[in-house]
């Protein structure tokens, strides 16, 4: 009878230990190698040109770990604050967006219609691109932005037509050449066979810099080994051991949605505005975005390879940012200037009023600064 | 005997005044929107805005108001008093004489209070759609992805979020099921399930324990908005169905070696 009261306690152990090990297995099976032919880089890369998918539905997680210190400013970050036009608020608001972890669906139909979803909690933000027809609807605010695209050329309608290069363009096997060559200048390119968060079998094409002067350790791309379809970006920096930057499918069918998604029209007792834009804008990314690339071309690269630096000359750079309270606050004092530090990125302003940028340590931005570069 | 305890559960005048209580929410809410201009905008999802404007979203924000508290408390309130209520009238023993193993009752227990839990959501749900049809009217949903729903699928997705609730109360029940078998006083055991919610609740919301969040039984109970978007997003549904499961197989196991065990004197 001693063992009487303990036999009772079994189911007990049992559903705890079940549990647990179903945790635990669920973990082993994630990193479990899969069964692929072996596939050269240049192979790879040409799945990804070749690659044309009649339509995907997925789910999207990126992260990016700057390494910033939390902006004070960051967290009341509300549709008020945006609006006020300043340079701080929006260089908090971008960072806020673009750092920490975002979660998003992404539906397309392979030709010109596709909708993205960012989820925010109880709150959503929707992308609906429709022939043409651009739609952006906010939960949050209850607003809708519609705007009827202007006519481009095949190439321009949409990101993923852009993915699929047109008639006249190179064959895929051109394509992976081209940028192989281009790639193994600077790189050690390999490819591996894994499994993705999706839980789709892909290869990884990796590649590792062949030159210490720069912050990048690894970039890490990969390819959907059924449909070429590339499902994830992974760069991680160096001494870093989260990646600093990724983004990935977590789920990914390949499979037409349902063409119901992509009618979209704003509900009733919405704020509605109607946009128009000018021929020439569709280069630069939405709104928002606007500024941050816009002085590129004004710019000088030094170097060719990871260790390129951009350098805007004084006259490039609005006074207004330089002067901004939120880069006072991130920067660091250097000699002849203040240095914004991240894992992946440096940024260096001279005081002589110059910006330069890279994915170098600093130590090659003031090299590159005291050259002379971008100067008057 | 499982009618028996049914009829028993719904023959107390304590079940009803809970179910009251739990009407009363979207009632309160209901009026409270309908005399005053409209909700302050920016507080919150923004569904709650949308009460004023359409009465089938009282019935939602009637759920997400009672999830963190009310529901808790009303479950804690049945499933404490399970086993220590009959322990404490000195009950116990004479249920133990019918000819049913220990498991049984258990068993008979536990789907009281998974019956109590259906039907504290549907009370407080369509306390919700009612009052909201009376007092605002319905018109087409807007889901959180700006698409515009009929009526129909309206209904059906309060009935889903509906479901959802319930489903998330079952982990809690389990719990309370087990803490009820430990003790013979019932108002200690319904004292410490409430804290227990509370206090999973609270851990869930500090960012410093992390690493524990997956495994709190709280973790998804207010992940129905994934509900309200187009298409539905289920991994929440599934996610929280699976957890819940989890939490009713451990407590329940936990449960019978106690009770199995247990000496019953009163």
């Amino acid at each position: 009878m001693d063992r009487g009261p303990w036999k009772k306690w079994t189911p007990a152990v049992a559903a705890a230990a079940t549990i647990a090990a179903l945790a635990a297995g669920g973990s082993i099976t994630a990193s479990a190698r899969t069964d692929l032919p072996d596939r050269t880089p240049q192979d790879v890369l040409e799945m990804v040109a070749a690659h044309e998918l009649e339509g995907f539905s997925g789910r999207l997680e990126s992260s990016v770990e700057l390494g910033l210190p939390q902006l004070p400013g960051a967290d009341v970050r509300d549709g008020e604050d945006e609006d006020d036009g300043s340079v701080d608020g929006r260089i908090a608001g971008l960072l806020s967006e673009l750092t920490g972890t975002h979660e998003a669906r992404l539906f397309a139909d392979g030709h010109d219609r596709f909708r993205l979803q960012l989820l925010e909690g109880a709150d959503q933000k929707d992308l609906v691109l429709n022939e043409g027809e651009l739609w952006s609807y906010d939960s949050a605010e209850n607003e809708a932005v519609h705007l009827t695209l202007p006519r481009h050329g095949a190439g321009e309608e949409s990101p993923l037509a852009r993915q699929h290069p047109g008639v006249a363009m190179p064959t895929p096997e051109q394509i992976a050449e081209r940028l192989l060559e281009k790639a193994e200048a600077h790189s050690v390119v390999s490819v591996e066979e894994g499994t993705s968060d999706s839980g789709r079998d892909v290869y990884t094409l990796r590649l590792e810099p062949r030159t210490d002067q720069t912050l990048v350790d690894t970039v890490a791309v990969d390819v959907d080994a059924a449909t070429g379809m590339p499902l994830g970006v992974e760069v991680r920096a160096v001494g870093q051991d989260e990646p600093a930057v990724s983004v990935a499918f977590t789920e990914f069918t390949p499979e037409v949605p349902d063409a119901g998604l992509f009618d979209f029209s704003p509900p009733a007792g919405a704020t509605v505005e109607d946009v128009s834009l000018p021929d020439g804008m569709m280069r630069h990314g939405g709104p928002g975005h606007c500024g941050s690339g816009a002085h590129h071309h004004r710019g000088e690269v030094v170097g060719d390879g990871w260790d390129a630096v951009v350098v805007m000359p004084a006259d490039a750079v609005p006074q207004d940012v330089a002067d901004s309270a939120v880069l006072d606050e991130l920067a660091v004092d250097v000699e002849d200037g203040r240095l914004l530090s991240t894992p992946l990125l440096n940024v260096l302003l001279t005081d002589d009023g110059r910006v330069l940028a890279g994915a170098v340590p600093q130590q090659r931005l003031l090299d590159v600064a005291a050259s002379g570069t971008g100067e008057e | 005997m499982l009618a028996s305890e049914l009829r028993l559960l719904f023959r107390r005048r304590r079940t009803w005044a809970l179910f009251a209580a739990l009407a009363a929410v979207p009632v309160l809410i209901g009026v409270a929107v309908r005399v005053s201009t409209g909700p302050p905008r920016g507080r919150g999802p923004a569904f709650l805005d949308q009460v004023a404007g359409n009465g089938l979203f009282l019935a939602v924000v009637g759920l997400l108001v009672s999830v963190p508290l009310f529901l808790p408390l009303t479950v804690a309130v049945v499933a404490g008093d399970s086993i220590a209520g009959e322990a404490s009238q000195g009950t116990l023993r004479y249920l133990l004489t019918a000819p049913v193993p220990r498991a049984g009752l258990l068993l008979v227990k536990y789907a009281v209070i998974v019956v109590f839990c259906a039907a504290a959501v549907l009370v407080l749900a369509a306390a919700g759609v009612l009052v909201g049809l009376v007092l605002f009217g319905v018109q087409p949903a807007v889901l959180l992805s700006g698409d515009t729903v009929g009526l129909g699928e309206s209904y059906a997705r309060i009935a889903l979020i509906t479901a959802y609730v319930g489903v998330s109360l079952l982990g809690l029940g389990a719990i309370g099921l087990f803490l009820s078998t430990l003790s013979d006083v019932p108002v200690g055991v319904m004292a410490a399930i409430a804290v227990l919610a509370v206090a999973a609740q609270i851990a869930g919301s500090l960012p410093q324990l992390e690493w524990l969040h997956p495994w709190l039984f709280t973790e998804h109970w207010t992940g129905f908005v994934d509900l309200l978007r187009q298409p539905v997003l289920w991994d929440s549904f599934v996610d929280n169905a699976l957890l819940q499961a989890g939490y009713v197989a451990v407590s329940g196991a936990l449960a019978y070696g106690r009770f199995a065990t247990k000496d019953v004197l009163s």
